[in-house]
């Protein structure tokens, strides 16, 4: 009985080790960000690109080119007196609701919140008539950690370097999604090092 | 005869297995036999120690490649009778080339480059410490290109329809190169 209860004893702590680890390893696995377009038309491209969060996060503030310096992106143009900022905080502040909806005959745009995300759906049935193949469907799914990231940088900034750290911290994602029919465009963060 | 036996001796004398004076010596006697028996043993003892450096060189060759990698160049040209290039070249030379080379022949150019070098240091640190794995994948019916991390080393592989090239080099000389670029336009 008493042997019984020790290896009992000994197969909870083993199973509380092993999930220990198997938690410390997800956390400390490095994310990728992944790229993947598949084009059916010409000469049938197919692009892979894959690239860890670790060396985004490093590399983009060591780039000083045009408008990109120290990770930021300046936002050139005029922004019509919108306030970024106070924009994201009435986002973050409302309840999940769709903040944009474009109904027409052939298209539907909707932009809403969604818990943790900001959601764009666009389905366009007018390029289905014309490529005989299925409507264009875009879905992008952006955290809103990240938006609020991406825009904590100075006025008509964007701040990639940040938005990247987001992402990091954001676990396992879907970005984007892109199919017309002839091409799909693939966009996802986890922690695998391929996009197959 | 006489000079090719007087050569003979000369390079005997040399290498240490023959005495320095007097006639060659007898077979016969005992003494004659230690002094052959000597000078062989200065021969043996003066090829041994010419083995172990000419042995030590080239292992300490061997490792000094190991340690710093090599740099793979594969061309191979896909038409009939096309040129077929393979070379393997020990990376550490990349470094110390450099170093040969005098500055003012490339130093407009690392001037130019200058501004690129803090982002390569950069990402040939971040690089080095990243898990391998594919990083860029472009296949087409005609194309196929692959950039990719395997152990320390950068992979590039190119197959079009014309040629193949593969292209492998340790990620570690990129931030060197780029610290001898930095070094040499900052002199300018």
């Amino acid at each position: 009985m008493k042997i019984m209860k020790t290896t009992r004893v000994m197969l909870a702590a083993l199973s509380v080790a092993l999930f220990g680890a198997a938690v410390a390893q997800a956390a400390g696995a490095d994310q990728w960000i992944h790229i993947k377009v598949d084009s059916k038309s010409g000469d049938e491209e197919r692009v892979r690109v894959n690239v860890p969060l670790s060396f985004a996060e490093k590399v983009l503030p060591a780039i000083q080119a045009d408008c990109l310096h120290n990770g930021k992106v300046k936002i050139e143009g005029e922004m019509n007196g919108v306030d970024l900022h106070a924009l994201m905080d009435a986002i973050r502040s409302t309840e999940d609701s769709e903040f944009v909806t474009v109904e027409s005959k052939h298209e539907h745009v909707r932009v809403a919140k969604q818990g943790a995300y900001m959601l764009i759906k666009v389905r366009d049935e007018d390029r289905w008539s014309k490529k005989g193949d299925k409507a264009e469907t875009v879905d992008v799914k952006v955290p809103l950690s990240v938006v609020e990231a991406l825009l904590s940088g100075g006025k008509n900034e964007l701040d990639l370097a940040a938005a990247v750290r987001a992402l990091r911290a954001q676990g396992d994602t879907e970005l984007v999604s892109v199919n017309d029919g002839e091409e799909t465009v693939h966009i996802w963060v986890d922690s695998q090092n391929t996009s197959e | 005869m006489a000079t090719n036996a007087e050569s003979i001796r000369n390079v005997a004398i040399f290498a240490g297995a023959a005495p320095r004076s007097g006639a060659l010596p007898a077979m016969a006697t005992p003494e004659a036999a230690r002094v052959r028996a000597r000078s062989r043993a200065q021969l043996a003892l003066f090829w041994k120690t010419t083995l172990l450096v000419v042995a030590s060189l080239a292992t300490l060759g061997v490792l000094v490649v190991a340690a710093t990698g090599v740099i793979w160049i594969s061309i191979q040209e896909k038409q009939p009778g096309g040129t077929r290039l393979r070379l393997a070249v020990p990376a550490i030379l990349v470094p110390v080339g450099l170093r040969l080379v005098p500055r003012h022949v490339w130093q407009e150019q690392a001037a130019q480059a200058q501004p690129w070098m803090p982002v390569v240091k950069v990402a040939a640190d971040e690089l080095r410490k990243s898990p391998d794995g594919t990083f860029v994948e472009v296949r087409s019916r005609s194309e196929y290109v692959n950039i990719a991390k395997r152990g320390g080393e950068m992979v590039v592989d190119v197959d079009d329809d014309g040629d193949a090239v593969h292209f492998s080099f340790p990620i570690y000389l990129l931030g060197s190169v780029a610290h001898q670029i930095e070094a040499a336009g900052a002199e300018r």
